[in-house]
């Protein structure tokens, strides 16, 4: 009767110490899973929507070759610098000493 | 770890597609002629320069004969495409109003008019009031437009 017990609990912390090495050492019972799903960059995101909605776009330069284009004038008045004037603008102008 | 190689290879590839289509605008913006594009900056410059453009017609009005006073810039409302401003996309070409009196002769008028018409700046006469004389120098009230790139 003894032994018998003896051989039951054998038996047993054997099969405990099986499975404690099996889930431990062997790492197949706690590998993490192959994917996870981390969450994506918001900014990435719209990033690559806005470049997926680029379309192709060309310059129309027949402006340049159009006549009415061509015949407008530039009216673009240069404005020369202006030197300094008296100290004191609002000074009676007298003989010019405050220059 | 898959996911994050997956989503790493496509903003890459979004990037590279970015990267070309703005090679390619690039390129051809550097094919045209700079005296071209200068003319277009002319017609439709990147900002406003009303100083500079009221002194361009001052310029302008001078030259034809009439005598420019009250010049008003009016403040004009964001225009936007579709009706819901928020979302919609603002447009590109923006507008401002200037108001001016004028005195001259209807010569002169004529002449200030052609200016406008034919300036590198674009311009539009919105209005047009013209108050009576018995001189022959009249007293004009006008509303021009004028436009810019955002």
């Amino acid at each position: 009767m003894k032994s018998t017990t003896t051989l039951i609990i054998t038996t047993v912390a054997l099969i405990v110490a099986g499975v404690a090495y099996w889930y431990f050492f062997t790492g197949t019972g706690n590998q993490p899973p192959l994917s996870t799903d981390i969450p994506t960059n918001v900014a990435q995101m719209q990033f690559e929507t806005l470049v997926g909605e680029l379309e192709p776009v060309s310059f129309n330069v027949g402006i340049f070759s159009d006549a009415r284009f061509n015949a407008l004038v530039d009216i673009t008045t240069s404005v020369s610098p202006e030197s300094f004037g008296r100290l004191d603008p609002l000074a009676p102008i007298s003989g010019g000493s405050d220059l | 770890m898959k996911n994050s190689i997956a989503s790493d290879n496509k903003a890459l590839a979004a990037a590279i597609t970015y990267a070309t289509q703005q090679n390619e605008l690039a390129a051809a913006r550097n094919a045209i002629d700079p005296a071209d594009l200068n003319r277009l900056v002319a017609f439709l410059p990147s900002s406003v320069d009303n100083v500079g453009l009221i002194l361009d017609l001052n310029a302008l009005a001078a030259r034809s004969g009439l005598a420019l006073s009250n010049i008003d810039v009016m403040t004009t409302a964001v225009v936007s495409k579709g009706n819901d401003s928020t979302l919609a996309p603002t447009n590109p070409v923006g507008s401002v109003n200037l108001a001016l009196s004028a005195v001259g002769t209807y010569t002169a008028l004529q002449a200030f008019l052609r200016g406008v018409e034919t300036s590198q700046r674009l311009l539009d006469i919105r209005e047009l009031v013209v108050k009576g004389s018995d001189t022959g120098v009249y007293t004009y009230q006008m509303k021009i437009t004028l436009y810019w790139l955002r």
